[in-house]
């Protein structure tokens, strides 16, 4: 395998879920059930009591289930397993990112955690408008770095000037797609310090 | 990172979903519609007398009754196993040798990864933009080429630190591993945040 394409297999696979947790959760389940019916199953054919229910108790219950429970239990329970399959479903097929992406480098396969790329960005904005760590928030969406910053009363903010520093930062990280920084001023402001 | 078959994964949780989904469905609809129930029963009568008629083709000895009895134990046993199968498959690939090298005449040499990890750490010592780093490697799979072995290696960020200026501790942090062993190793880096993030100071605005 070539250098480019096991750099992306990495980036890929470190920038999105493995699935493995709900995957294992879901074979646990599985493991049991089959341990179980397969117990019931050599109890039974040993002649010994059941553990719960005999195989023939259970296929005919099953049978019976219709007549046994009322129609609107049926329904409900019916639901929620549908609604836990579909679960299943959902995340087999969506693409589960987690909060990290790629970031442009010839010899690494380079990642970087949303969360660094906010503080940095925060950190940028505060210096260009010199107010305190707390004013300043970031949050990194998907194609958005959104800066919130509380202003100190009395004294206006230049939204231009604190939008081109949070894209500046954001530039100089060189990712491997471009992030758009947005900047919002409250309207309300913080007492002066 | 490790071995885990991603695809495998995603498929075995599609096809769990498209059954759960489905027998839900089906007992959902037969709580609504009293036709659907009456066929309920119908089916998974038929489907006993079938099962029944099927045992006395195959008689046996008492207690078992017939040899088909024996399938049905055997088949969810082997659903215990394939099941098993699948759990140990999962991860794997981790291995403390970063490098190795066979020389039928001066030995054989391997590198560990703690070295590579306690010279990297050591390089990282008062560094302003991090403030720790974690160092692991794996292997492909049935893979015993030492030049495939992976390195993957996390900084952690001191808060606010600008994510390029970390990459570029990175990149010189990962040429000087490549002089140290020779040749060229996959590398992934992570820059991140964690708890010594936290705990550390953030960096002073001047």
């Amino acid at each position: 395998m070539n250098q480019g394409r096991t750099q992306k297999r990495m980036l890929r696979r470190e920038t999105h879920s493995s699935r493995t947790g709900l995957s294992v959760a879901t074979a646990v389940l599985l493991l049991a059930g089959f341990l179980w019916l397969g117990g019931e199953c050599v109890l039974a054919l040993m002649g010994r009591g059941p553990l719960v229910a005999g195989p023939d108790a259970m296929a005919t219950a099953i049978k019976d289930l219709p007549q046994a429970v009322q129609p609107a239990a049926m329904t409900a329970a019916g639901t929620a397993a549908a609604v836990l399959g579909a679960v299943l479903l959902v995340a087999a097929v969506k693409g589960g990112r987690r909060g990290r992406r790629a970031m442009h480098s010839e010899r690494l396969a380079l990642v970087v955690d949303d969360e660094a790329i906010a503080a940095a960005v925060s950190r940028q904005v505060r210096l260009a408008a010199n107010l305190a760590p707390e004013q300043v928030s970031t949050t990194v969406g998907r194609r958005h770095a959104r800066v919130s910053v509380r202003p100190t009363s009395g004294r206006p903010l230049d939204r231009e000037a604190l939008t081109q520093a949070a894209a500046r930062e954001v530039a100089s990280c060189r990712l491997a797609r471009n992030l758009a920084a947005d900047v919002a001023i409250a309207v309300e402001g913080a007492v002066g310090r | 990172m490790n071995n885990t078959n991603r695809a495998m994964n995603r498929s075995f949780l599609a096809l769990a979903g498209v059954v759960l989904a489905g027998a839900g469905i089906l007992v959902a609809a037969a709580g609504l519609n009293a036709d659907v129930r009456a066929g309920w029963t119908t089916i998974a009568g038929t489907a006993l007398t079938a099962w029944q008629r099927l045992r006395e083709t195959a008689p046996s000895p008492e207690p078992l009754g017939s040899w088909w009895a024996l399938a049905v134990p055997a088949v969810l046993l082997l659903g215990a196993i394939i099941t098993i199968f699948w759990l140990s498959r999962q991860g794997g690939g981790r291995t403390r040798t970063a490098a190795r090298q066979d020389d039928a005449e001066l030995g054989d040499t391997a590198v560990e990864v703690s070295y590579l990890a306690a010279a990297v750490e050591a390089a990282l010592e008062g560094n302003r933009a991090v403030v720790g780093s974690s160092l692991t490697a794996w292997r492909r799979r049935g893979s015993k080429d030492t030049a495939r072995t992976s390195l993957r290696l996390t900084l952690q960020a001191r808060r606010g630190a600008s994510p390029r200026e970390v990459a570029d501790v990175a990149e010189e942090l990962v040429s000087a591993i490549d002089a140290l062993l020779g040749h060229r190793n996959d590398v992934l880096v992570r820059i991140g945040t964690g708890t010594r993030t936290k705990l550390a100071r953030a960096l002073r605005a001047g």
